[in-house]
Order: structure tokens, then C-alpha cells, then sequence
């Protein structure tokens, strides 16, 4: 068993599906940013780091208060670069396997800190799978296995829909990220078959999935 | 990264924990007048020499050992130390202070510093000899080290960061200056994550 050591969130984006002109990782959801629920969930790793662009500084202050150990990459052509140009940067250097977390996405505590322990007992690669809700998906196409917590990936594909999706969230070693103007999926597709974890979350693409979280926060 | 690796600490608002020279000024009552050049010159609204000239004017009454006994005392930031005095041979200050004032603090660390120079006589500065140019004590540095990492804050932190391989922005004791930040790999916000990040370089 080996615990893990570092994680990357990617959080450099405009995030212009959501137009909100604040990056999404500071966006409000019942009374806290996303990054908050993250960093909560975050807190036994040793080695946090967040890519950083858009409106850096604001990021940074933010962040600053709740995680003042946090390693701050720097993208400056966040606006022309991928997630994935973002996560080659956040993972540059680093030489063990390495959690990666979308910044607009928040785990459901139990399922994530479910899924951390499986990692610590099990080899990079590892992803996540939850049942599809965000209107801009990335779907995944998934065969059951022994373990009823875990599905296999057989394809990611953005049509049509299937009922399950790909949060952003995966235990990968850090030599699978490379430096192309496609998106993170498509890198994890060339590791398929890929075990999932079953996770909850809830991910904010568009104005509609704010209010579809804002509104399960609200009930929960 | 392959090869041999040496470590270009800014001083001020990064080892230490607090800015050096507002601290002299606290003690002889020349601390708004300070205060006022230093954030101004930290804004890079003032040029570095230009007020660092001005700033040794201001002190040039006091007492050489007065000085020294007040750096003697500003505060270290301890993972800093720490990580400095476990790479010695590799790890080096890169102030634009002066060599006859922050000679406690050159003792304390134990690495080389590079520094400004002044002349002296009987115990008094007399006048600046030489003012660093952190670019060019990076650039002598490299003679011998294959990648060269920067830590720094402020405007005259540039041109080292502009002969640099890594450039990390310290944001630890106040918010780096843009044009910093805007050439930066990292930005980290206290010693700890410092530290944590130099180990993984």
C-alpha cells in the first residue's frame, strides 16, 4: 500500500461554456467554491498543485488561505491551450503516479475518499466513472466487472449518450500526459481497456449544470 | 533534471519573513519614509537602483554594527533555512543589499550570497561601490551548474528570472510584481510548498 503523493487540478480554463468570467474553480456552489469541496477532499496530500491562468491572482489569494502549501504551474497561454497542455505542465517533472481532478468538478466525499483507497491498493492506471448528468458529457461506454465498484472503460465518445460519464478524475503516471492540443480523454483512450471507479459528482460545464448542482446542493 | 542544480534565493520577503531594510528604519525612526520607497520600489514604479541609492543615503549615519545587529534579528523562514543548509554548495542569495550589512545573516545561512557593495570607514558606510545586477550573478553561477532554479518577488528579481531554466514566484510574505509572475513556472505562497516543490525538481 502506498499512499499518494501528489495530485494536479486543472484550473488554468476561461471556462467559456459557463460564461461567468470567473474561473470555475472559484465558482459559488451553495455558499463555496468548487476549489473549496476539492481541497476538503485533499487534504492528506502531501503535494497539492494547481495549474494556474485565468485570472491567476485571484486563484492564487483564494487558495492561499485554505492550502497555503499549494504549488501554484503557471500556464500563460491558457487561453489558446487544451486541459490536456494545462495537465502536461501540472505534471511536468513529477515521477510517481500522480491523482489529476478536473477543477470544475465536485466529488461526493464517500465515493471520492472510496475511490483514494482503492488507488492506494491498486497499480496507476486507474480512472473514474459516474452516471451521466452534465449536459456537455464525455460518455463512456462500460462493461461490468467481478467488483461491483468497478466498471471497465471500453471507449470515451461524445455521441451518442450512454448512461455513464467521465468526471475528470483518474490515478495515472505522470509519462501518459503529453503536450497535444487535444483533450485528456483522448490520451486516456490509448490505455483502454481502463478500470473505473464508480464515483458520485457533480461537474459544471454550462449555466444549466450550475443550476442542476446548485439545486441538488440545496436538497442535500 | 539531469545534472548539477543550483538554488538563486531572493533574500528579502523570501528567506526572510520580513522586508529588511523597513525593519532598520523601525529602529531609527525613518520607517514610513521607507516604507513609502520600498512599496513604491517593490511596484516597480521606482527603479531599483534608484532607490536603493536613496535608501542607503538614508541610513549612511547609522552605524555599521547598529545595522548589523538589527538584520541579526529579522526572522528566517525556517523550511527555507532548512532546505538551504542541507544544499549548501548549491544553494545561493542573490540580494541587492549590501555586503557590510547582511554579513550576520551571510553567517547564519552559510551559502555564498552575492550582494551590493559598499565602501566603508570606522564603523560608517561611506558610499555604494558596486550595485548587484542579479542577471549577471546568475550568469556567473552557471559556469558551473547545469540548470539553474530562481525564487524570487519583486522587479529586481527579473533579470535573474530572465537567465533562469525554472523561475518560481514567491508570494509568501507579500504578492509577487506581474511581470514576475508573467515569466514564472510556479507560483508558491509560503516555505513549506517552496521546499516540497524544490524536492520534485
Amino acid at each position: 500500500m502506498s499512499a499518494i503523493k501528489h495530485v494536479v487540478i486543472t484550473a488554468a480554463g476561461i471556462g467559456s461554456r459557463l460564461g461567468m468570467n470567473i474561473p470555475k474553480c472559484l465558482v459559488p456552489v451553495a455558499n463555496k467554491c468548487i476549489i473549496d469541496y476539492q481541497l476538503a477532499l485533499l487534504e492528506d496530500i502531501e503535494d497539492v498543485r494547481i495549474v494556474v491562468g485565468f485570472m491567476r491572482e485571484e486563484v492564487i489569494l483564494h487558495v492561499k488561505k485554505i492550502r497555503p502549501d499549494a504549488i501554484f504551474v503557471c500556464n500563460h497561454q491558457y487561453a489558446t491551450t487544451t486541459t490536456l497542455q494545462s495537465l502536461f505542465l501540472g505534471v511536468k517533472r513529477l515521477k510517481e503516479a500522480v491523482l489529476i481532478i478536473d477543477g470544475d468538478v465536485i466529488p461526493e466525499a464517500v465515493s471520492f475518499k472510496n475511490f483514494l483507497q482503492y488507488c492506494k491498493h491498486h497499480t496507476a492506471p486507474l480512472t473514474t466513472i459516474c452516471r451521466a448528468a452534465t449536459s456537455d458529457a464525455v460518455y463512456a461506454v462500460a462493461d461490468p466487472t467481478d467488483d461491483q465498484n468497478i466498471l471497465n472503460i471500453m471507449q470515451f465518445r461524445r455521441h451518442p449518450a450512454t448512461p455513464f460519464e467521465w468526471p475528470g478524475i483518474s490515478f495515472i503516471q505522470p509519462e501518459t500526459i503529453k503536450n497535444e492540443k487535444t483533450f485528456i480523454y483522448q490520451r486516456l483512450e490509448h490505455q483502454l481497456p481502463l478500470p473505473a471507479y464508480i464515483i458520485k459528482c457533480w461537474e459544471v460545464d454550462t449555466p444549466e449544470d450550475l443550476l442542476r448542482v446548485n439545486r441538488e446542493a440545496n436538497d442535500d | 533534471m539531469k545534472g548539477k542544480i543550483a538554488y538563486c534565493f531572493d533574500l528579502d520577503g523570501t528567506v526572510t519573513l520580513q522586508e529588511i531594510l523597513p525593519k532598520i528604519a523601525q529602529e531609527v525612526d525613518l520607517f514610513e519614509e521607507i516604507q513609502l520607497l520600498t512599496e513604491a520600489t517593490l511596484k516597480g514604479i521606482i527603479p531599483f537602483e534608484k532607490s536603493f541609492r536613496l535608501r542607503c543615503k538614508l541610513f549612511s549615519d547609522i552605524p555599521i554594527t547598529k545595522v548589523q545587529k538589527i538584520i541579526s534579528h529579522v526572522v528566517l523562514d525556517a523550511d527555507i533555512t532548512n532546505f538551504i543548509a542541507t544544499h549548501l554548495k548549491q544553494c545561493f542569495i542573490i540580494t541587492g543589499n549590501l555586503d557590510i550589512w547582511v554579513a550576520p545573516l551571510a553567517q547564519q545561512l552559510g551559502c555564498q550570497f552575492y550582494t551590493s557593495k559598499a565602501e566603508h570607514q570606522d564603523n560608517k558606510f561611506i558610499r555604494l561601490s558596486q550595485i548587484l545586477n542579479k542577471g549577471e550573478a546568475v550568469r556567473s553561477i552557471r559556469e558551473n551548474f547545469d540548470y539553474i532554479i530562481t525564487i524570487g518577488d519583486s522587479m529586481n528579481d527579473v533579470p535573474m528570472f530572465e537567465e533562469a531554466d525554472i523561475g518560481i514566484a514567491y508570494a509568501g510574505v507579500h504578492n509577487p510584481v506581474g511581470s514576475l509572475l508573467d515569466m514564472s513556472h510556479y507560483v508558491v505562497t509560503n516555505g513549506k510548498g517552496l521546499c516540497q516543490l524544490l524536492n520534485t525538481l
